[in-house]
């Protein structure tokens, strides 16, 4: 669920401000279940900030247990996609400078 | 036979549990194993022929008496006197006897002692043949439709007999083993082993010979009888009386094939928890039937991105300059609003520049410009108007009435109380409320008029009950104090009233109040810390001092008001009640701080200190209604005057028990004042609307003006209030109005200095034309000569 294609580095020299905040871009869940994917999805980063995959993985396992099966998790840092969801259940952000993630719910 | 013989033996086994004293030994053992069973276990009852040399002889009767053995859970080895030491009692204390019996199984049994009156009434109920059905159920099934069968199979027609006959027998053999219930086991025995209850019989029939107790004789004899009509039924007790000796299981084999033989009888049965069947019924299934339903799917849609490092780097770019954005316009925002609230709030409280005071004041020059346009002649009478007639009238004066002053809100309540402003002399605050108990409102409310503006009040005060009374402080005027009905004192400033309507400060509504109306408060001395402090009088007869510290109004009783004429009263529960007097006035003495007098509604006028709390320096009978007010000449510091519902005006002098002058007005009269420009003249007003002025000096009888100031029939008059400066009064009436008067000249004389008295300030003068007065009235002290021991009686 996790993909790792490519590393750029985002150093650049005149203006180097280094965001590292959860940045949603896209997100139609409801307030509660999107702050709980926010934390979790940035703690499970964080956790496994050198491997992507377990990093999903656990939001996966984590978003199974409270919000019910069947979630996927995505966490790259250069990907496409095209997905087909539950409404109500897609959350997509941005969170490291580098990483996006997207989660949502398909059964 | 094979089959009875597990049969015979439960029901032996049965028998001997049951029957304590059995006596069948010695039987000539057709049944080995039984016959082997029984000696054991009467071993010991053979042996107790022998007849220990303590053993009481026992009549036949007693012998036959049965005696149930009883088991009891107590064992009675164990001592009940155990004790044990307490330590918490400090004694020895009963120990609980441990419980010797444990209960395993607790199971209501639906068998009946034959010979209880349920079992007689159940048999008689259910007939012959249920008793034996009875009998039956109570020993081993399989045994029951034998007996019946073979006894019945003895006569066709004489089921009945046969019937009883068994029961003979059953008794025989029950009661040869001394049992009370043997014919329950009748059945069994017959059937089980035909040879048995012959053998019973015939047993008990040697026991009673050889003379056993045991046995009782009327079973025994229905034993016999019974065991003669199975001789003489028929050849079927013949055998069983020939098997005795034989097999047993012959007898039953015999009794099989005699039930074969014969009809059964239908056998009622007796449902019991031994007796049961299995019973089963089939029912139809319920036919299946398939029902199914689809729901919608829950909605779904797509969502397609790209993730490329600089995509997600621009979005944070993007995302971070909207927020500093953001910030920026709430850092600009949010100071404005504050400085704007802040700014509005000091505009309103205490800025004068501020657009909403100016206007207030621009409003009010407006307002008083308009008054005086409009009141332009009243204000000119008020200033420059003099009667001209009194010129012509000796010793008379009139009132002229200038403005009326009142408050459209207030209009139903009454004046309760008018008080002018010590320093400001055209402010003066009217308290409205109800003086009468009946017609009592949740509000009240102090108006503050000024004499500028007649057409409303400067200053509005609402308070939460009818308020009784107001005293302007004497250095701070813009303190007002106020006394409430509801017992509660106040202190309103005047200067923060134009923003707040709450008084400065309130005496605690639950701890420290009066327990009834306050009548009147008014301002003390300062304390010497500097502390202003008031007195207050209620009708629970307590006058307190409130001294107004940094937050809270601080109260001590000053004294209660005890009538001295009753002694303590005694309640109904056996408490004594000290009657109080009910304080309607105080006046504190000119230049004795300490000293005050108290009016109450008894009528009595007490002269008190506030040194001490018990105790009346002297006690007026000044009044037989309530005092309704007191107050003492601006002049002679001695001198003070009181008026009272009782129609009279009375002047007193301190110290003298008796008063100088009474007056009657022929009506309750509301409020009377010295005047301060003169020590002689006084004005009163009274309940029928009328404002009577007195001058002592021009007459002592007569008052030189009486007027009618409110239509006598609507109205009433309550207080009055003379203007220090002016000449002006104002008296207040029962509809919240408040009417000002001018006196005209021949109201206030003052006294022409002769050449003599020419060093005289007009003080002095005003102090001499009174004493000259009192003179006249006063009675002479007597001048006690001392006792004079030097001199030696004459």
């Amino acid at each position: 669920m996790g993909d790792a294609q490519n590393e750029p580095k985002k150093e650049e020299g005149e203006k180097k401000v280094l965001h590292t905040y959860a940045l949603v871009r896209y997100c139609d869940m409801v307030d509660e279940m999107r702050t709980e994917a926010m934390d979790l999805s940035a703690n499970a980063c964080e956790k496994h900030s050198t491997n992507n995959e377990s990093a999903a993985r656990m939001i996966k396992e984590n978003m199974d247990k409270k919000f019910g099966p069947s979630w996927h998790a995505v966490v790259g840092e250069g990907y496409g996609f095209e997905i087909s969801y539950e409404v109500k259940h897609l959350m997509y952000m941005y969170f490291g400078g580098n990483l996006a993630i997207c989660v949502w719910k398909c059964s | 036979m094979p089959r009875s013989k597990p049969v015979l033996r439960p029901g032996t086994s049965v028998l001997k549990n049951k029957a304590s004293g059995v006596k069948l030994h010695g039987t000539q053992g057709g049944e080995g194993s039984r016959v082997d069973l029984e000696d054991a276990e009467n071993w010991g009852r053979a042996r107790t022929l022998i007849k220990p040399d303590d053993q009481l002889e026992l009549s036949e009767a007693e012998l036959k008496e049965e005696i149930a053995r009883v088991l009891t859970i107590r064992t009675p080895q164990l001592s009940e006197g155990l004790v044990i030491w307490s330590h918490k009692d400090a004694a020895f204390v009963q120990r609980a006897v441990p419980a010797a019996g444990v209960l395993v199984l607790d199971m209501p049994s639906t068998c009946l002692h034959i010979d209880s009156a349920e079992a007689r009434e159940q048999a008689a109920y259910l007939g012959s043949a249920g008793r034996i059905t009875l009998a039956e159920t109570m020993t081993v099934t399989k045994a029951v439709p034998k007996a019946v069968k073979k006894e019945s199979r003895k006569g066709g027609a004489e089921d009945e007999e046969e019937d009883e006959e068994g029961d003979g027998e059953g008794d025989g053999d029950g009661d040869g083993e001394g049992e009370g219930e043997g014919k329950e086991h009748a059945g069994s025995l017959s059937d089980g082993a035909g040879d048995a209850p012959v053998q019973g019989s015939e047993t008990n029939l040697q026991k009673d010979e050889a003379g056993d107790g045991q046995a009782k004789a009327d079973a025994s004899t229905e034993a016999i009888e019974g065991a003669g009509e199975g001789d003489e039924a028929g050849v079927e007790a013949g055998e069983g009386d020939e098997a005795s000796t034989a097999d047993g299981e012959d007898g039953a084999e015999d009794g099989d094939a005699a039930a074969e033989a014969l009809p059964s009888r239908p056998v009622k049965k007796v449902a019991n928890q031994f007796n049961f069947c299995d019973r089963a019924a089939l029912t139809y299934n319920n036919p299946y039937r398939t029902l199914s339903t689809q729901t919608e799917p829950p909605p779904r849609d797509t969502f397609s991105e790209q993730v490329m490092q600089w995509i997600i780097y621009d979005a944070y770019a993007k995302d971070w300059e909207d927020k500093q954005a953001g910030k920026e316009k709430e850092v600009k925002a949010v100071p404005k609003q504050f400085g704007r609230q802040a700014e509005r709030k000091l505009d309103e409280r205490t800025n004068p520049n501020s657009s909403l005071n100016r206007s207030i004041r621009a409003a009010k020059t407006i307002e008083r410009m308009l008054n005086q346009n409009t009141s332009d002649d009243i204000a000119k009478d008020c200033r420059y108007y003099e009667d001209g007639s009194d010129e012509f009238r000796e010793g008379a004066g009139t009132l002229l009435p200038l403005w009326k002053f009142f408050y459209e809100p207030t209009k139903k309540f009454h004046v309760t109380n008018i008080c002018w402003n010590p320093r400001y002399h055209d402010m003066f605050a009217v308290t409205m409320g109800y003086l009468e108990f009946m017609k009592q409102s949740p509000t009240g409310a102090v108006c503050v008029f000024t004499m500028k503006n007649p057409s409303y009040p400067e200053y509005v005060l609402h308070t939460t009950s009818s308020v009784m009374t107001a005293e302007f402080h004497h250095e701070q005027v813009n303190l007002l104090a106020v006394g409430l009905y509801d017992g509660s004192v106040a202190v309103y400033d005047l200067q923060l009233s134009s923003t707040q309507q709450e008084p400065v400060f309130r005496s605690d509504s639950v701890h420290n109040k009066h327990c009834d109306m306050v009548w009147q408060v008014t301002w003390g001395q300062d304390t010497p810390d500097g502390e202003l402090n008031l007195y207050s009088v209620s009708n629970d007869g307590q006058v307190f001092n409130w001294v107004l510290t940094s937050s809270t109004l601080h109260q001590t009783t000053v004294i209660s008001l005890v009538l001295e004429r009753s002694a303590p009263v005694a309640g109904p529960d056996g408490t004594t009640l000290t009657i109080t007097g009910c304080g309607t006035a105080i006046a504190f003495h000119p230049t004795n701080p300490k000293v005050f007098l108290v009016g109450t509604e008894e009528g009595q006028v007490f002269k008190c200190s506030t040194e001490y709390t018990s105790m009346y320096l002297l006690s007026y009978g000044a009044h037989h209604m309530p005092v309704h007010r007191i107050h003492f000449n601006y002049y002679l510091p001695d001198i003070f005057i009181t008026c009272s519902a009782d129609w009279r005006i009375k002047i007193w002098e301190d110290g003298r028990t008796e008063p100088l002058f009474v007056f009657d007005l022929h009506c309750s009269v509301g409020d009377v004042q010295w005047a301060p420009y003169s020590s002689t003249v006084f004005a009163a007003v009274t309940l029928d609307g009328k404002a009577h002025v007195y001058d002592l000096n021009v007459s002592r009888y007569q008052p030189i003006c009486v007027q009618n100031i409110v239509s006598r029939k609507k109205n009433r008059l309550t207080r009055l209030a003379f203007n220090k400066k002016h000449p002006i009064i104002v008296v207040g009436d029962e509809r919240g109005t408040v009417t000002s008067l001018k006196l005209s000249p021949n109201l206030r004389v003052k006294p022409k200095a002769t050449k003599k008295q020419a060093h005289l300030t007009p003080h002095e003068l005003e102090v001499l034309k009174m004493d000259k007065l009192l003179a006249l009235v006063r009675e002479p002290f007597i001048l006690q000569r001392p006792a004079d021991t030097d001199q030696p009686p004459e």
